[in-house]
């Protein structure tokens, strides 16, 4: 007996009867109707064999190298920051001895070669760089009042920009110039049509008034 | 998630290296496989195995334990062996691809048995492979996640990121097409 199930319905529940996927209940109906059909019969036996075909062909062998070429590329980046930790203490540690090396130094250096007096240079050197701080705002103050009256200018000149076309529908609505708008919108249509390069070469009229 | 499994992905995160070596000896065949099997090449499929586990290892700490690891570096392979299909279908092939025994080659047409070999219904592995190659990715990628996995339709829906209905859906349709291309070259399994 083929139960009550349609083999298209059968067939489409058979790759997951095949692989046990199917709820127990549906199971059995399907059970049921493969007892009587032999046509899904032979379909479930297909389904089995391309699942028993592909567990069973060979894949490819590993490539012999992918383990050490992962190692390398995870412990690369390690090794590397090693490297840049160990070079940046270096660095730290030398400019910390010129440091105090200089500053135990400079008064002998700074009098056998005739250079200022470190007291002093320190002063000039702190005054240069406050004048260097004060200098920025200094400069921004007077960028705003030198360009903040031509900014307000150009501001004016494109609000009067944007009131032309408010004056040209205002013009417009004239018996008058909406006869000569139409007039001129003829002429320029007309002018385009008979001087527009034809398909067909020296055909047209615009290469004959070219031509003259 | 077993508990060696969860050791295994500690140790990882603390970045021992043999932890390292384990993990890539556990799922490389599986991950070279999945990407031959996308792809159809060994030599992507090696890139992609190696790209897999360098990234797998990278972002461990992204990994929610409670799913399966597995799942998870099956996903990260099949991404990976995805976006391979597309740049290759996106590079414009030329005359050098087609005389390069490398590249991409034109096939002759695949009449079926000869007249000789009548309707002798042999599935040799080379022509099952063949059959196998000629289907879209997606489809590749599902059979063998199923059957050379052995993955249950839930954890290939994880991996593939796709529903379960899509899961039983495609891999129907799978089954569909390699039995209308057996029977179209008067062979069966």
């Amino acid at each position: 007996m083929k139960a009550n199930l349609t083999c298209d319905a059968c067939e489409r529940e058979l790759t997951a009867y095949a692989d046990g996927a199917l709820h127990a209940a549906v199971a059995r109906v399907m059970d049921q109707h493969l007892e009587g059909c032999p046509r899904c019969r032979a379909a479930l036996e297909f389904h089995r064999a391309v699942a028993r075909r592909f567990a069973t062909v060979p894949g490819i062998p590993v490539p012999p190298d992918l383990e050490r070429r992962v190692l390398r590329a995870m412990t690369a980046p390690d090794r590397a920051r090693a490297l840049w930790t160990r070079a940046g203490a270096g660095a730290l540690a030398l400019s910390f001895a010129a440091t105090v090396g200089g500053l135990v130094f400079w008064p002998r250096i700074a009098k056998q070669f005739g250079l200022p007096d470190p007291a002093s240079a320190l002063a000039r050197g702190l005054d240069t760089t406050v004048e260097g701080f004060i200098a920025i705002p200094k400069r921004i103050a007077f960028d705003v009042t030198f360009y903040e009256p031509i900014a307000r200018q150009v501001w004016l000149s494109m609000e009067a920009l944007a009131a032309i076309p408010r004056a040209l529908f205002v013009s417009f609505r004239s018996p008058e110039a909406q006869a000569t708008g139409l007039v001129l919108l003829t002429l320029g249509v007309a002018l385009y049509l008979l001087l527009r390069p034809s398909r067909r070469p020296e055909g047209g009229i615009g290469h004959a008034c070219l031509a003259l | 998630m077993a508990t060696d499994e969860r050791d295994l992905v500690r140790r990882c995160l603390a970045r021992d290296e043999r932890a390292y070596r384990e993990l890539v000896r556990a799922y490389q065949s599986p991950v070279v496989n999945l990407a031959w099997r996308i792809t159809g090449s060994a030599d992507d499929a090696a890139e992609v195995a190696q790209e897999t586990f360098i990234r797998v290892l990278r972002s461990l700490a992204t990994y929610d334990p409670d799913r399966p690891l597995r799942s998870w570096i099956f996903k990260i392979a099949s991404n990976l062996s995805l976006d391979v299909i597309r740049r290759r279908k996106r590079r414009p092939v030329s005359f050098e691809d087609l005389s390069n025994e490398d590249g991409p080659t034109i096939e002759p047409a695949d009449t079926g048995p000869g007249p000789d070999e009548g309707m002798r219904l042999e599935w040799a592995a080379d022509r099952f492979e063949g059959l196998v190659l000629e289907m879209p990715e997606h489809y590749r990628a599902i059979l063998h996640l199923r059957y050379r996995e052995e993955l249950p339709y839930e954890e290939i829906a994880e991996t593939l990121g796709i529903p379960l209905g899509t899961v039983k859906v495609r891999l129907h349709r799978a089954h569909e097409i390699l039995r209308r291309k057996l029977i179209a070259r008067g062979t069966t399994p």
